[in-house]
């Protein structure tokens, strides 16, 4: 699931129940250049970021899920890291929203379906602050 | 699940054996309550009227819910029970209020079932009636317009009406579509 990549690559934790989605983030991403980790439940995802020894850069996560909805993990993910990043990737972004009014900071969200650049760019900006990605540069280390 | 299908339309229509949905007001049960406890009264203690209280009280738990068909269920056994001791000076006996109590139960809890059955038949016509007919759809995105005019994603429109829910992926042939630098479309 994870390729050989350099350590100061940023990595990216798909957490969808759709292999086709999981497929399309993966490949996407990691032609990126990204580091690529895939999760098929909330559950399986939480099993993932205790068993990494290197921290997750962003979480895309799926909302409507067995076991375990997508905003139930990133509440959980909060609890254990207050600025962990999390892009929802979501065919329904209303129950995203039937709990809470806002979004808490560091986290947004796609609808999809979206385009490879589309997601890329949601990518880049969430990591980045910008939709360039990787190749244009990291923010200052300051 | 189908939609406008006319087949399907006709396989669920309703059977003319079927009490016809609706509601009426439970003081209608007040009145016929009283019509009946008159025809008992005429009839005397000779006859088995007592039979009979089974289908007003079937009819009241299916037009007017459980308790006005629980209120008719032990207001005629005890009515009854008080023509054979007060008017028509029959012995009172230990096997008359049995018999009036057991009366009075089964009647009850045939009105409870009743009532439930009602229930469940109407939650049932209310879901079939949300899918089924012709529903406007949008020839490009599928959106579906609902009763107040909003137009709703398929997908949500159908989670709010039925057990159903839906899980977004790609098909193989929208994937080689909008996704050729990806490669292949993944198994399954």
């Amino acid at each position: 699931m994870t390729s050989p990549t350099a350590p100061d690559t940023l990595r990216v934790l798909v957490v969808d129940d759709e292999m086709s989605i999981r497929a399309f983030a993966e490949r996407a991403l990691r032609g990126a250049g990204y580091e690529v980790v895939v999760a098929s439940d909330g559950p399986q995802a939480l099993r993932l970021v205790e068993a990494q020894p290197r921290p997750f850069d962003l979480f895309i996560v799926d909302v409507v899920m067995p076991q375990m909805r997508g905003d139930e993990l990133g509440r959980k993910l909060r609890q254990q890291d207050a600025d962990v990043k999390v892009l929802y990737f979501t065919g329904f972004t209303d129950r995203l929203f039937e709990s809470r009014r806002t979004l808490w900071e560091h986290e947004a969200f796609i609808e999809k379906p979206v385009t490879v650049k589309g997601l890329l760019e949601a990518v880049s900006l969430m990591m980045f602050g910008h939709t360039n990605g990787p190749d244009a540069g990291r923010p200052s280390e300051a | 699940m189908t939609f406008g299908d006319p087949m399907n339309q006709q396989a669920l229509a309703r059977p003319w054996w079927l009490l016809p949905l609706g509601r009426l007001h439970p003081l209608w049960w007040v009145g016929i309550t009283g019509i009946l406890i008159w025809v008992d009264y005429i009839t005397g203690p000779k006859t088995q009227f007592p039979v009979l209280y089974a289908i007003p009280v079937s009819l009241a738990a299916w037009y007017s819910g459980r308790w006005p068909a629980v209120a008719l269920a032990v207001t005629m056994p005890l009515v009854h029970l008080l023509f054979l001791v007060g008017l028509w000076k029959q012995p009172g006996s230990m096997a008359t209020l049995a018999t009036t109590t057991v009366r009075g139960a089964v009647v009850a809890a045939m009105a409870l079932w009743f009532a439930r059955l009602s229930e469940h038949e109407r939650e049932l016509h209310r879901h079939v009636q949300t899918l089924e007919g012709l529903l406007p759809i949008c020839s490009f995105c599928k959106s579906i317009r609902n009763e107040s005019g909003e137009w709703k994603r398929l997908e949500t429109f159908i989670s709010e009406r039925s057990e159903a829910q839906f899980s977004h992926g790609f098909c193989p042939s929208c994937w080689k579509a909008h996704y050729p630098e990806l490669g292949d479309a993944p198994p399954g």
